[in-house]
């Protein structure tokens, strides 16, 4: 009897310190709003798509360029990381410094490193290469298709694909294939559909230059990319201080057929977004943590023990970023943090393995 | 000691397929270190057109059920992968591709004496 009478105000005051977190995570409707709006600003100042203003990451790293390389069997995509002038600033003055002379996470100004301060934003796209003159197939997420339950669900086992065409004199395909597979009755729609980028010399060079954008480029369009070709914005993370400790952390992609934002215009109201302030709340119709992701970005991520990429949570993730980075590939939503013993990297992966690589 | 020596080799295996089997996506996000020591089961073949002339920039995918491996052949028409090392031939599905052409037809060679590697893969296209 006082088993069950102590389980009994366990369970309640367990509920009640449930309900009080909750209270404090912000609703998903303030997080989608808060998201659209600096969305929209962006917009405003035409700085999407190509964040010409901002900084890439070999203008930050350029005294310890990045060391990285391409898995030979990973399914390639074109990729980028953008970061404002406030977000550049606070890298060169906080974290591009020896490791020794970081703080550890066990150190007296560890919040200092672990927080971009205000004002800052980190952005991070994905781009499809689109032909200049022809038909260009674009996978096209569809999260009622078969999904697997821990394997991967990247672009490549999507069951739907839109046709994007730049020649108007082509008719209309009935069927397309892409990758070795044959779709029927794509989504067909024109450039002006997709946020997109036309690449000049320089653009070209760099992004064949790039050993996974070659190889997407391959891929689709079975050739390097040329100059006149287009790019077009599929996926966009953006991370922003808020109101709340870890951020609000903006995901979209392109998605001309379910589409969810609204009144951003067009091309955005192609565009599908989701957002999250905390790791944790507004838990999910399973009663787990709350889940975040972007099918282009983390649909591949395969289960590490807790959901694959598609039950992730983009907070979860970046909150384990430090030196040295570890847990990388780490797939699971929920409170996490850096290991005790490393230096947290403003939950920036791209400082973590920069400053990691000797 | 049998028992610590198996948890250590399990330990292995299991870390090596993390390594390849996350590793996707990302881009060029993915550091070196974390790529060291990815030996696995070697897939490796030519992609060919009708009249057997190498064809370059096709694409071959192979497909664990768990995830897709991808290769974009050389200017030689030819390929290598490596899948991970618990990856039997009969587990994977393969397909090959290029835009401008239909395939014709894959023929998969598996190694000799039930050994897990190397596996031929020979595509054509027409």
């Amino acid at each position: 009897m006082n088993l069950r009478l102590a389980s009994l105000v366990f369970a309640v005051l367990t509920f009640g310190l449930s309900i009080k977190q909750a209270e404090a995570a912000p609703a998903q409707s303030e997080t989608h709003s808060a998201a659209v709006e600096i969305v929209s600003r962006l917009i405003a100042e035409s700085t999407l798509p190509g964040f010409a203003n901002w900084l890439r990451r070999e203008d930050i790293f350029t005294n310890s360029p990045m060391r990285t390389t391409v898995l030979a069997g990973s399914v390639p995509l074109m990729s980028a990381i953008h970061y404002n002038e406030q977000a550049a600033a606070f890298i060169n003055s906080n974290l591009i410094k020896p490791m020794e002379l970081l703080p550890t996470k066990a150190g007296g100004n560890e919040r200092q490193a672990e927080r971009l301060p205000a004002g800052a934003a980190v952005a991070m796209t994905a781009w499809w290469p689109i032909a200049a003159q022809g038909i260009t197939p674009v996978p096209l997420w569809d999260d009622s298709h078969m999904l697997r339950r821990s394997g991967s669900n990247g672009y490549l086992h999507w069951g739907r694909i839109a046709v994007i065409r730049t020649n108007k004199a082509a008719p209309d395909p009935t069927s397309m294939t892409f990758a070795g597979r044959e779709f029927d009755a794509p989504v067909i729609v024109s450039l002006d559909d997709i946020a997109h980028l036309t690449l000049d010399r320089d653009m070209t060079q760099r992004w064949n230059a790039d050993p996974s954008a070659s190889k997407l480029s391959r891929m689709v369009l079975g050739r390097p990319l040329q100059e006149g070709d287009y790019v077009g914005l599929v996926a966009l993370h953006l991370m922003t201080p808020s109101t709340k400790p870890d951020g609000l952390w903006t995901t979209m992609w392109w998605s001309p057929v379910d589409r969810v934002i609204g009144n951003l215009g067009h091309p955005w109201d192609m565009y599908t977004l989701d957002a999250t302030m905390d790791a944790r709340y507004p838990l999910e119709s399973d009663g787990g943590n709350n889940i975040c992701f972007n099918p282009w970005l983390d649909g591949g991520l395969v289960d590490s023990g807790h959901g694959n990429g598609t039950q992730s949570n983009c907070i979860s993730c970046h909150a384990r970023a430090a030196i040295p980075a570890r847990q990388f590939w780490t797939v699971t939503r929920g409170p996490t943090a850096p290991a005790a013993d490393s230096k947290p990297s403003a939950m920036l992966w791209s400082v973590a393995i920069d400053r990691s690589s000797p | 000691m049998i028992r610590t020596l198996r948890a250590l080799s399990l330990s292995a295996v299991a870390a090596l397929y993390a390594l390849t089997t996350h590793a996707q996506l990302y881009g060029n996000l993915i550091p070196p270190e974390i790529l060291a020591n990815t030996n696995g089961n070697v897939w490796f073949g030519a992609v060919r057109d009708q009249h057997g002339g190498f064809v370059a920039d096709a694409t071959v995918i192979l497909d664990t059920g768990v995830i897709e491996y991808v290769a974009v052949t050389d200017q030689g028409g030819r390929f290598r992968l490596q899948l991970p090392k618990d990856t039997t031939t009969l587990q994977v599905s393969s397909r090959c591709s290029h835009p401008a052409y239909q395939t014709d037809r894959l023929m998969v060679r598996p190694p000799r004496r039930n050994a897990g590697s190397p596996v031929e893969l020979s595509c054509f296209l027409k």
